[in-house]
């Protein structure tokens, strides 16, 4: 299992992790269960852990990612300790994300609604309005509101109970173990509730007040689907908590206490985590001033050992790229990797401290842009190492150049890579959003990227002793280093080339080792030239396989982002060129052990940022993923996702900001779009429909796996859910998305053909390309919303949750 | 409309009543959180319950403005039943969240075997208003209860009632201790105040007969008419055995538990460890 899993080629990863979700998903002897945990979570191949290579996949294109992205879901609906432990807990222990005086915070609960509050208050206007306005002059409407969330519409809407009686229903539902659940939307006519609450001592008459207002008070648009949300956030959280009940500790910040939690990221870890996103490093910066002495020096040590772990990765990363072609020699440079790694370690530590007071002054001169615009800013600095600023920019571009190649190897091998010169390298392209999230870049690219920022271990994988030294004094004697750096550029030029001898077959090879590494005005200009051809390319391709529905759909996808991000880089120069002055050090300051959420909450937030470009799917996984986080009762996890006030430390993201960020990007898209009240509108409309039309057909058809069957039919997330199981395995993935273009080939309410229909006339798969970008952004503005009723709700729920008592095993 | 329920509920409290005197006080004390939930589930009514449903018509559109509040008396109650307050019990009104119906036995001291029903009010402005009133539906005779009204002073506990630190299951408490550690400054019942001071022997008769008085209205209909009230009834072995059976052995359990449940809850760390697969020898329970 462990080298199926890491086959080289994506279908081969793709396939292999399918089929791991089906195995966990389908295993009931709870041994079995524990063999397969244990080696995830701790067998090692390559010097990664399973689980450190399955969370890079997260970030990767979008068919890897979604299967990796439904085997967390079904490692997290396992409610294991130990798994948890590893990808979230084991990094809240030590409560540094906190801030000091927040820590009792940690077990408060959202009393007041404070915090529900706040995420309601991140649905974007854009899509308030849509949905009050269309009450008014669509007939159609309400359609989206109760149809959506409960059947019982045609009853005619009642005033609304009072607040206080309502109340009552909860407690009812809450002592009769969770209430009727689904029931009551599912047979609205009756109200009949489904059973009697097996816990409760007295049988439950239909009668019950609680009941029938419960059911009448659904019948509110812009609210209707709040109630049912609640619901399903206690029916979550109750599950979820009686499934951990049993846990050894609870997580709660004293027990297991911060103190004597072991340091949390191991160095395999913090090397996933490292390669894969710098900018979290980066947007470490603005915290890196208040360090105390003895982290700084656990920041070297980590730094070291996650250097050295990264150039493995780097290793495996040009192995990955080259896979097809260069196999071999990847074990070869390994080992010589490793014998190189001492070298490049002793110049690390001095320059860790210079840049830690380089970096206190920068914080102090710009802490607004690390806290405010804090996911944006950060996100792109990397990049912009390697393309304004000069004296830095040599050894990043020594990388590009390394990238570009592969960008062009790549293309001989994957079509859909095409947004990859946009992150690599030309000056004028979007890095940030690339950068920090990327969806659709096939996987060893994206990895290959990240590591950009970590110099050392970039340079460390090239055989070249005398470079070595030049590039590890690189980056911080900036400008001074000109020919030098321009010379050792130039054998990376060598190392490159003679890689690409290697390579058997390069059809995209002709021409690209000229130009390049002499000067960065003739490399960028280059990469231009590249980026133009890629687009061209994947265009083409694209029209070419139009026919296979699921490949075409994801190549429109990667078009979809490559248009919004050449798009989007105008809008960003600007900043770049401001937040580039004191970028220089950057790549150079990565205290590994600054207070870090772990990879598996950087990597989903990392993806969740850019929400507005991911496909639907991947937004639902998504979505689901961390509507399922959030219902672990465990104080740490809880308060880290749904505390809103909870002040963390600078440099922990935290999920609010997240969303803050996601919010200001639809409705900045919303502005740049007149008729995005009506897209989505539509969307709205068929998302509906997809989930009426997926509950009445699909579930008979298809077995429930280990995941409830009996999720509220009729509300949104629902259909997420439904998706998700789609998704769970790939034929079903498959299978949905053909269904789902059914429906577009169908046309009638769907969005698809309302966006094709008027640019399939016209001349263009520019306009192709927009139409799905601007499929994606509804879709995403639809879920959005959603989602954040979802976490208020979730929010609430956890406040008002009893926590059920260990089971003695006797009753077990 | 409602005597049916109350009937019931009156069964529920004498059992708990009952049994509390019956049986050592400890016992009792460990299943403190189980009588609220019962209680809760005991409803059955078939109450009109439109009539309610009407003054909130006011439909804040796209506020979800209610539900805070609400949840805000739910999350409250919630932690009343958390905190497992000795021999006191509380069920919020059927007609309003804002009202609480509650009973507190007092098992030892100069108000020994006292049974005080009481109700608190919650301001409807609520976490951010005043402090929520105690009224005692008969007036005890004690130096902070108003001889006419019953109203405890709970301000002089609470002068500013603080969110996030205030919680109305400290009022509940004080509730209690008030009857264990008598309190004589600025009386509401200055009468009391002074007997206590000069004269304790008769103020502990006079505080037996309020007691007596207390207990020997204990089976009368609740002073306010509402489904979920407390009231009390004569112990009834055919009704009430079979209620506090059910009370000793409940267990709760997630409202649904379906087939794919079983794999659930698993965890291979050992207490006190954080590192995944730390328990290696006792078989994990499924």
């Amino acid at each position: 299992m462990g080298p199926a899993l890491h086959k080289s080629s994506v279908d081969e990863m793709i396939a292999s992790t399918a089929y791991l979700d089906l195995f966990l998903r389908s295993v009931t002897e709870t041994s079995l269960l524990k063999t397969f945990l244990r080696f995830i979570l701790l067998h090692r191949h390559d010097n990664d852990t399973i689980l450190d290579t399955l969370l890079t996949r997260i970030s990767s294109n979008s068919r890897l990612c979604m299967v990796s992205l439904s085997l967390f879901r079904t490692l997290l609906s396992l409610h294991c300790e130990d798994i948890m432990l590893q990808l979230v807990l084991r990094y809240l222990l030590p409560c540094t994300h906190v801030m000091l005086s927040q820590r009792r915070a940690i077990r408060e609960t959202d009393m007041y609604g404070k915090s529900a509050n706040k995420f309601l208050s991140l649905i974007p206007e854009c899509c308030r309005l849509n949905a009050a306005s269309s009450a008014d002059r669509d007939d159609d409407n309400p359609f989206w509101g109760k149809v959506l969330t409960n059947p019982s519409t045609e009853a005619p809407a009642p005033p609304r109970p009072s607040t206080p009686s309502r109340l009552s229903f909860f407690m009812w539902q809450q002592s009769s173990g969770g209430g009727s659940g689904g029931g009551g939307s599912s047979n609205p006519a009756t109200v009949d509730p489904p059973h009697s609450g097996p816990s409760g001592p007295h049988a439950l008459s239909p009668e019950s007040p609680m009941h029938q207002q419960h059911t009448h008070t659904d019948c509110l648009e812009w609210d209707a689907g709040y109630l049912e949300y609640l619901k399903d956030a206690r029916r979550g959280i109750e599950h979820c908590s009686w499934a951990c009940r049993d846990w050894s500790a609870p997580y709660d910040g004293e027990n297991p206490s911060p103190s004597t939690a072991p340091a949390p990221p191991p160095p395999p870890t913090s090397n996933a985590s490292m390669a894969m996103f710098p900018e979290h490093f980066a947007f470490q910066h603005g915290g890196s001033s208040n360090t105390p002495p003895a982290q700084q020096r656990a920041a070297a040590r980590s730094e070291w050992s996650s250097s050295d772990q990264d150039s493995g990765e780097w290793d495996v990363t040009i192995g990955k790229n080259n896979c097809i072609s260069l196999t071999p020699r990847s074990k070869k440079r390994t080992l010589q990797t490793e014998d190189l790694l001492p070298k490049p370690v002793p110049p690390l530590v001095p320059s860790l401290s210079a840049v830690s007071s380089l970096s206190t002054s920068l914080s102090s001169s710009s802490p607004s842009q690390h806290i405010s615009t804090s996911t944006i800013t950060v996100s792109y600095q990397p990049m912009y190492n390697g393309t304004i600023g000069q004296g830095d920019g040599c050894s990043d571009s020594r990388d590009r150049g390394l990238e570009v190649k592969k960008v062009k190897r790549d293309l001989g091998e994957q079509q859909f890579l095409d947004e990859n010169p946009n992150q690599n390298g030309s000056p004028i392209s979007y890095p940030s959003h690339n950068r920090a999230t990327a969806p659709q870049s096939i996987f060893s690219n994206r990895n290959s990227s990240e590591v950009k920022p970590l110099q050392f271990p970039t340079q460390v994988s090239v055989p070249d002793t005398k470079q070595l030294t030049n590039n590890t004094s690189g980056p911080y004697s900036t400008s001074s280093e000109l020919p030098e750096t321009t010379q050792s550029q130039q054998s990376v030029e060598r190392l490159i080339e003679e890689l690409l001898e290697q390579a058997p077959d390069n059809p995209q090879l002709p021409g690209d080792a000229n130009g390049q590494g002499i000067s960065i005005e003739a490399f960028t200009q280059e990469l231009r030239e590249l980026e133009d051809r890629v687009k061209e390319r994947s265009q083409a391709t694209c029209q070419l396989s139009a026919a296979d529905s699921l490949s075409a759909e994801q190549q429109e996808e990667e078009q979809l982002s490559t248009a919004l991000h050449s798009k989007l880089a105008g809008d960003v120069k600007a900043e770049e060129s401001e937040v580039g002055i004191c970028s220089p050090a950057r790549p150079l300051n990565q205290p590994a052990s600054q207070p870090y959420t772990g990879p598996f909450m950087v990597v989903l937030f990392a993806k969740l940022e850019n929400m507005l470009q991911n496909s639907l799917y991947v937004n639902i996984l998504l979505t689901g993923i961390v509507a399922q986080l959030a219902c672990y009762p465990q104080p740490l996890l809880r308060s880290f996702l749904l505390n809103t006030n909870m002040v963390f430390q600078p440099s922990v993201k935290s999920l609010i900001q997240v969303l803050g960020s996601v919010k200001n990007r639809i409705e900045a898209f919303a502005a740049s779009h007149e008729d995005f009240p009506a897209l989505l509108r539509k969307a709205q409309h068929y998302l509906v429909a997809r989930g009426k039309l997926d509950w009445t057909d699909i579930p008979a058809a298809v077995p429930p796996l280990r995941r409830s069957d009996s999720l509220v039919k009729s509300r949104k997330p629902s259909l997420g859910d439904l998706i998700l199981r789609h998704t769970n395995s790939p034929t079903r993935a498959r299978h949905a998305a053909q269904l789902a273009l059914a429906h577009v080939r169908d046309g009638g309410q769907s969005l698809h053909s309302a966006l094709f229909r008027g640019s399939s006339g016209s001349s263009g798969l520019e306009k192709q390309a927009e139409a799905l970008r601007v499929k994606n952004a509804v879709y995403c503005a639809v879920i959005f919303c959603e989602f954040l009723k979802e976490l208020a709700a979730m929010a609430q729920e956890h406040a008002v949750t009893l926590p059920f008592p260990q089971s003695q095993k006797a009753e077990e | 409309m409602s005597a049916n329920t109350s009937r019931k509920r009156t069964d529920e409290e004498q059992s708990g009543h009952v049994d509390q005197r019956a049986s050592p006080v400890r016992t009792h004390f460990g299943k403190k959180v189980l009588p609220p939930i019962p209680k809760n589930a005991t409803p059955i009514t078939k109450p009109a319950s439109m009539g309610s449903a009407a003054h909130s018509a006011n439909g804040t559109h796209a506020s979800y403005g209610p539900f805070y509040l609400e949840y805000a008396l739910l999350a409250e109650f919630t932690l009343v039943i958390k905190q497992k307050l000795p021999g006191i019990y509380v069920q919020p009104s059927y007609k309003s969240a804002l009202m609480w119906f509650g009973v507190i036995f007092i098992r030892h001291g100069l108000y020994q075997d006292g049974v005080f029903k009481f109700t608190v009010y919650i301001p409807d402005n609520y976490p951010d208003g005043e402090s929520p009133k105690l009224v005692f539906d008969i007036p005890v005779f004690h130096p902070l209860v108003d001889p006419v009204s019953g109203e405890l002073d709970v301000r002089r506990a609470f002068t500013k009632w603080r969110r996030n630190h205030n919680h109305i299951w400290q009022v509940l408490m004080y509730a209690r201790t008030v009857f264990y550690k008598i309190n004589t400054t600025e009386p509401l019942n200055p009468e009391a105040a002074v007997l206590y001071e000069k004269d304790v022997q008769l103020f502990k008769s006079k505080v037996v007969e309020s007691v007596k008085l207390c207990n020997s209205h204990l089976f009368d209909q609740p002073k306010i008419d509402d489904p979920y009230a407390i009231s009390f009834s004569p112990w009834n072995p055919a009704v009430h055995e079979e209620a506090k059976e059910r009370m000793f052995t409940f267990k709760r359990r997630p409202e649904e538990h379906h087939k794919g449940t079983q794999v659930s809850g698993l965890s291979w760390v050992k207490p006190g460890s954080t590192q995944p697969f730390s328990k290696e020898d006792s078989p994990p329970q499924s």
